[in-house]
């Protein structure tokens, strides 16, 4: 096995990254105040080439990222490559003859760093369901007799807890009608392929008519306290099922509280 | 000369013959001085065999330190514009244009947002009467609509122009969930269909839809599911 030589930059590929790091560095300035945790590593800061070292007899490099693009070229262990970005399951690298391609990331899971370190890229499956960053997804359903269309995000706390926000419009009528929640959730048993989840938080309701429609009714804007059970089903991949009924209660200023029931069902993605 | 050697072959040997016997007397006389006369230790019972991991020519026993995730740089957000054409259900076909994003989740499946402008074009009962009363439309007769949908990458592969150049593509199906806001009304959309990208470059996309919007329109006296075909070219970008 040959030695890890020392990493040498490489000009051409610095300076074609120039532009594209300040127009980088200019939306990570401006979306970092509003949506880190959506922000892929690409906006967050360019990094430079990961220098990797072939351990297994030869590494297969293919025309695009899938499985379904040819293979053209072979990397012989001991061999080095720098992986230059992933997208999905897949590294963009370039060998030391300068050639590229795209490696599947679990092919380079014996693969060593120039320090002797082993790299690990993050993957789906039931592993990386069992613990994961965060989750996105669509879900509909109803809401006191109207359909609504949700989307939500959820960051991991813990093996267990998640912290939880979704925006829904709520449709079926002439009126624009909100809702943006944030809250707790509790994964009963992260480890299995489905699991029952509890969930509660706070939020704000709005309504609103178009002032020049007839029988337009005057806006609202509440708060809202929710608390609701579901279901998280694992199906490929990092894709799963997550089904949920919530109680909200309205805190108006009327006598009483609003007490209405929602249901939805969606799909979602863990990265 | 060769008698003189034989001699000195002679006297090695007897040398060594020498040494060997005061070796075995001094050994013999530390046995009679005493040496003897310790107590022997008992041989300890034979140890019974203990599982030993077999001799290994490389200690592989290393540990795996991970490597921060973002040590890699990722590319899976594409940004982009679209443009074409949806024929809206009894209102004919209208130019619409809009905006999408899209997170690659895996080598299989995508995640796309979408947003879209367009507008209602008269209906058969408007050309054809006109002086009758008007449709409950509000008079700007905007449309617009949003989506969620995720996608399947299809069928890979690689387009090929000429001889000497290609282009990654895929031919993927896409569904989502959405709504439509017709005329000021707002409605659930449904949305599928199948589209066709093509990768000039590692971070430049083109791709072609065509999708099928399945929302409810009650602007003609009932209230009656359509089935709105749209057409559209996108160019898109990956971060």
């Amino acid at each position: 096995m040959r030695l890890p030589r020392p990493k040498v930059p490489r000009a051409t590929a610095h300076a074609s990254v120039a532009p594209r790091a300040l127009l980088l560095a200019i939306l990570s300035t401006i979306l970092s105040a509003f949506l880190p945790p959506f922000l892929p590593p690409a906006l967050a800061a360019p990094a430079a080439p990961l220098q990797l070292f072939v351990a297994e007899p030869f590494l297969e490099l293919r025309t695009g990222p899938g499985r379904g693009f040819p293979v053209t070229q072979i990397v012989a262990r001991g061999e080095s490559v720098d992986a230059m970005f992933r997208r999905g399951d897949f590294l963009k690298v370039r060998t030391e003859r300068g050639v590229e391609g795209w490696a599947y990331a679990a092919d380079l899971d014996k693969a060593r760093l120039a320090d002797g370190r082993f790299p690990s890229f993050h993957r789906g499956g039931l592993q990386g369901f069992k613990a994961h960053t965060g989750e996105v997804g669509v879900q509909g359903g109803e809401f006191g007799g109207s359909k609504l269309v949700s989307v939500f995000a959820t960051w991991s706390l813990t093996g267990h807890l998640q912290f939880e926000a979704s925006a829904a419009q709520f449709l079926g009528d002439r009126r624009d009608r909100y809702a943006l929640d944030a809250g707790l959730g509790y994964v009963v048993w992260p480890e299995r392929r489905w699991s029952p989840l509890l969930t509660f938080g706070g939020g704000l309701y709005r309504e609103s008519d178009d002032p020049s429609s007839p029988g337009a009714q005057p806006g609202r804007s509440e708060g809202s306290l929710h608390a609701g059970i579901g279901l998280r089903l694992h199906l490929t991949q990092q894709l799963f099922v997550r089904g949920e009924i919530k109680e909200r209660i309205l805190l108006g200023d009327r006598d009483d509280n609003e007490d209405l029931t929602e249901w939805k069902l969606g799909l979602a993605f863990f990265y | 000369m060769e008698t003189r050697s034989r001699v000195l072959l002679l006297r090695h040997a007897l040398l060594l013959v020498a040494c060997s016997v005061g070796l075995s007397a001094c050994t013999s006389l530390r046995t009679l001085w005493g040496e003897s006369s310790r107590p022997v230790p008992e041989a300890a019972p034979p140890a019974p065999p203990v599982a030993t991991p077999a001799p290994r020519v490389i200690d592989l026993e290393v540990a795996r330190r991970p490597v921060e995730r973002t040590a890699i740089e990722a590319s899976n957000v594409e940004i982009g514009a679209w443009y074409g054409a949806i024929a809206v259900e009894d209102f004919g076909t209208r130019p619409a244009y809009g905006l999408k994003a899209t997170y690659h989740i895996s080598q299989d499946f995508f995640l796309q947002g979408d947003i879209g402008w367009s507008s209602l074009g008269k209906t058969s009962y408007e050309v054809l009467n006109p002086g009758a009363p008007p449709l409950d439309i509000d008079s700007d007769r905007r449309l617009r609509y949003y989506s969620m949908s995720f996608g399947y990458n299809l069928l890979p592969g690689e387009v090929f122009l000429g001889g000497q150049r290609s282009m990654n593509s895929a031919l993927y199906l896409i569904a989502g969930l959405g709504a439509a806001d017709i005329a000021q009304r707002q409605k659930v959309a449904i949305n599928f269909g199948a589209g066709f990208r093509i990768l000039p470059t590692d971070g430049l996309a083109v791709s072609f839809d065509v999708q099928d919007r399945v929302f409810s329109i009650d602007l003609a006296g009932e209230n009656k599911l359509t089935h709105n075909i749209e057409a559209r070219i996108g160019v898109t970008a990956f971060f």
